[in-house]
């Protein structure tokens, strides 16, 4: 019966094993068949969420007491609908968590102001989004034009660096946890 | 191992010192390891709850922004506890995010329990599981497998400190305890020392040395006050042993004493116990027998008794033995050439103090000549008695002749004869007449020494009724009041037995006084003998001549006065002492006069006429 039991446990432990590993193997392929999947954005959705978890965004950064929390796209649309179902139903300290697709200049109202890679040239543009907005792009200048959180590849996977100096002059504070976790802090 | 009652106290104590000591430590040991294996089992509960907790919470980032090498680093924080086998972070979908294993164990995540949130003893070790948790939504779960080495070490390391300071306390409990025990052991010791030695050496002045106040010195105390009694009673007690062996001695001087007087005595002695085994002969009796003691002891003797005196003899003496009363016999003894020889023994009896026999002693002495001599004289003396005998029975017919005659003569011749013719024959036949009744009376007085051999018993009180009828005439004359009491059966011949009663019957009558004769006759045993009275009222008889009476024609009267020939007491003695009696007389004059005569209970061998021819 022992010989049995551990027999039978160690086949479980197995199959979950090769589960984990069957679903991290897709995850992996995925990303490798290219950045413009929409696996990669599916995690960049998702990380933009966390992101909401690790930093607190002063009460000024809402122009109302019951304004929502939005997350806003400039540039073209690469997560599709992806971040949309993702929000849905979600809050951020009571605040319902909208999706919004914005142009230049029109970013007020946003706490998250997501650049896409295809939007360059802002020279230190985004420094002048104001106070409570965080900035998170995927380019290499990103940092350079004054963005708080880039997201990189790295080893096929989703990364993220932190510009801290930026996140202070926009006011946020950055959870040390969420520094921990970034690939790089300046 | 052996029993602890048999042990002395010393290590006894030591046993029980060592034995408590480490039970204590013992069950303290144990206590102390059950109290904390159960204690550090919930401390470490809480301990890794906390630190799985403390993971979760850290990798939240990590587990939010799929960071394994952040989630690993977190777990390898927990290399710092080698009994954590392995823990895992995985996902809310049940993927692994990170993973540690400890180095050597085998590279699988623990199963995480199923609700997520607690901490099972499992047969791997202790297993916690903790959810990750952001902002009150679970975004994965913390597992780690906890192996139950350290609780096993601490427990191996728990009896090892309780095994050490069990061996620590014991030396130090055995050390001090070899000092402590002393206390106790040592009076005890120097107890026992002091009760082997009085038992060995016997010596009870020896005393126990007091060496503490408690019920020890209490012990030693009663020990000597009980040695002191014992050595006073030994005192008393030795005292009364050579006061014993002082009286032994006396009493075996005493015993030399006899044995040296009975050994130099001619005689042939010896002692017999009361029941008349024979317990000692002298020197002369071994010589004279040619026999040794054993042989003659007890009752060995009666091979040497002439087997005509056997039977006699020990009729003698068994009634001695049943008496107690002293007797003397005659008897014959073989000599050792076989030649037997007369003795006369002696035998009486020593009585204590209660009154009982304590023993029988007998003198012997060889009278063999002159018995002899006695048989020669009683030969003689038969010879004359035959011839006297002869002689006055054969007078008798010729003095008839005179007194017939000379009656004849006075009363044919009456006028023939003168006055003075007359006169003579009346002296004549007076003197015939005298003559006659002497001559009778001497035959009656030969007749009186010889006696049957052995006498059948007679009812002496009907011998008593034919002497009275005998004497009735005389009785009537005198008008005389004769009266007696039970008279018992005798060894005798009748006819001696009529003899002394008329005798003394006839002079109570005879020397009466002016009043009426009384005679009482009685009888009373005195010792082994019949002892016979004849009272009377008579005129008594002056303490001068109370023996002169018993002689031949003793006579203290004339004949004028009162008749007679003045034999009759001389026969009354004669028969007497022919069956080993005597007889007296007690009297005051005027006061009348007691006879007294004794006659042996049973019939004894009759005397030698010899003895009494003396008194004739």
């Amino acid at each position: 019966m022992p010989a049995e039991g551990n027999i039978a446990s160690h086949g479980r432990q197995l199959a979950k094993k090769l589960g984990a590993w069957v679903i991290a193997f897709c995850l992996l392929v995925s990303i490798a068949r290219g950045a413009d999947t929409p696996l990669e954005y599916d995690v960049k959705a998702a990380f933009l969420l966390n992101f909401t978890k690790f930093i607190d965004w002063p009460e000024s950064a809402f122009s109302a007491p019951d304004a929502p929390f939005a997350i806003c796209i400039l540039g073209p649309d690469a997560f599709k609908n992806a971040l949309d179902k993702m929000v849905e139903g979600e809050t951020v300290n009571a605040r319902k968590l909208v999706v919004r697709r914005v142009q230049r200049q029109q970013t007020g109202g946003c706490q998250i102001l997501f650049v896409s890679k295809s939007e360059k040239n802002f020279s230190t543009a985004l420094a002048g989004e104001g106070m409570g907005v965080l900035t998170v792009g995927e380019s290499d200048s990103f940092f350079r034009d004054g963005g708080v959180i880039n997201f990189v590849i790295e080893n096929k996977r989703v990364r993220f660096d932190v510009n801290q100096t930026a996140a202070k002059r926009v006011g946020l504070d950055l959870s040390s946890k969420l520094l921990q976790v970034a690939r790089k802090v300046d | 191992m052996p029993n602890l009652r048999d042990m002395p106290i010393k290590r006894k104590l030591m046993v029980i010192i060592l034995v408590t000591t480490t039970a204590a430590l013992l069950l303290a040991g144990i206590g102390i390891l059950v109290f904390d294996s159960v204690f550090f089992k919930a401390q470490l509960q809480n301990d890794l709850r906390a630190q799985a907790q403390i993971i979760a919470d850290n990798s939240t980032a990590a587990v939010s922004f799929e960071d394994e090498k952040s989630a690993t680093e977190m777990l390898g924080a927990l290399r710092e506890r080698p009994h954590i086998v392995s823990a895992c972070i995985s996902r809310t979908d049940g993927t692994i995010l990170a993973s540690y294993v400890r180095p050597g164990a085998p590279a699988d995540c623990p199963a995480a329990s199923p609700t997520g949130n607690d901490s099972v003893f499992a047969a791997d070790g202790l297993v916690v599981t903790r959810p990750i948790v952001l902002k009150d939504r679970r975004i994965g779960t913390m597992v780690l497998l906890y192996d139950l080495g350290e609780i096993d070490e601490r427990i191996k390391l728990f009896s090892g400190a309780v095994l050490a300071v069990m061996v620590v306390s014991s030396l130090l409990a055995f050390l001090l305890s070899s000092s402590l025990r002393e206390v106790i052991a040592t009076p005890i010791s120097q107890l026992v020392r002091a009760t082997k030695s009085v038992s060995e050496t016997g010596d009870y002045s020896i005393r126990a040395q007091k060496l503490s106040g408690d019920e020890l010195g209490l012990l030693v105390d009663r020990f000597n006050e009980m040695l002191a009694g014992v050595q006073s009673r030994d005192n008393d007690l030795k005292k009364a042993l050579l006061d014993r062996e002082a009286a032994i001695r006396e009493v075996d001087r005493e015993r030399q004493r006899f044995r040296f007087m009975a050994e130099s005595l001619p005689q042939k002695i010896f002692t017999a116990k009361p029941n008349g085994d024979v317990d000692y002969f002298n020197q002369q009796w071994l010589e004279f027998t040619g026999l040794t003691f054993e042989q003659i002891k007890d009752w060995g003797w009666t091979q040497f008794i002439h087997p005509d005196d056997l039977e006699e003899n020990l009729r003698t003496w068994k009634q001695a033995i049943a008496t107690g009363e002293p007797f003397r016999f005659e008897h014959r003894f073989r000599r050792a050439d076989g030649k037997f020889r007369w003795h006369l023994s002696h035998v009486h009896s020593m009585r204590d103090a209660d009154g009982n026999i304590s023993m029988w002693i007998g003198s012997n002495t060889d009278i063999h000549e002159q018995k002899e001599k006695e048989e020669d004289l009683q030969r003689a003396n038969d010879d004359l008695q035959q011839f006297a005998y002869s002689a006055s029975h054969d007078l008798q017919e010729p003095i008839r002749n005179v007194a017939v005659y000379s009656e004849l003569v006075a009363k044919r011749y009456h006028g023939v004869l003168d006055a003075d013719g007359q006169q003579f024959l009346g002296f004549l036949s007076e003197g015939g007449r005298r003559l006659a009744t002497l001559i009778s009376d001497l035959l009656a007085y030969t007749k009186a020494g010889m006696v049957e051999v052995n006498p059948a018993p007679v009812d002496s009180a009907a011998v008593l009724q034919h002497s009275l009828a005998s004497l009735a005439e005389a009785i009537r004359e005198s008008d005389a009041a004769v009266t007696y009491d039970a008279l018992p059966e005798v060894y005798m011949s009748e006819a001696h037995l009529q003899q002394v009663f008329q005798n003394l019957i006839s002079n109570a009558l005879k020397y009466r006084n002016q009043d009426q004769p009384r005679i009482h006759i009685s009888a009373i045993r005195n010792g082994s003998a019949w002892r016979f009275s004849v009272q009377d009222n008579g005129i008594g008889i002056d303490s001068q001549y109370k023996e002169r009476i018993f002689g031949v024609f003793k006579r203290l009267h004339n004949t004028h006065k009162y008749s007679g020939t003045g034999i009759g007491l001389a026969i009354c003695q004669r028969v007497v002492k022919r069956y080993g009696g005597q007889i007296w007389v007690e009297s005051e004059p005027g006061a009348g006069a007691t006879f007294f005569f004794t006659i042996p209970q049973y019939a004894q061998r009759v005397r030698a006429a010899a003895d009494e021819s003396s008194a004739g």
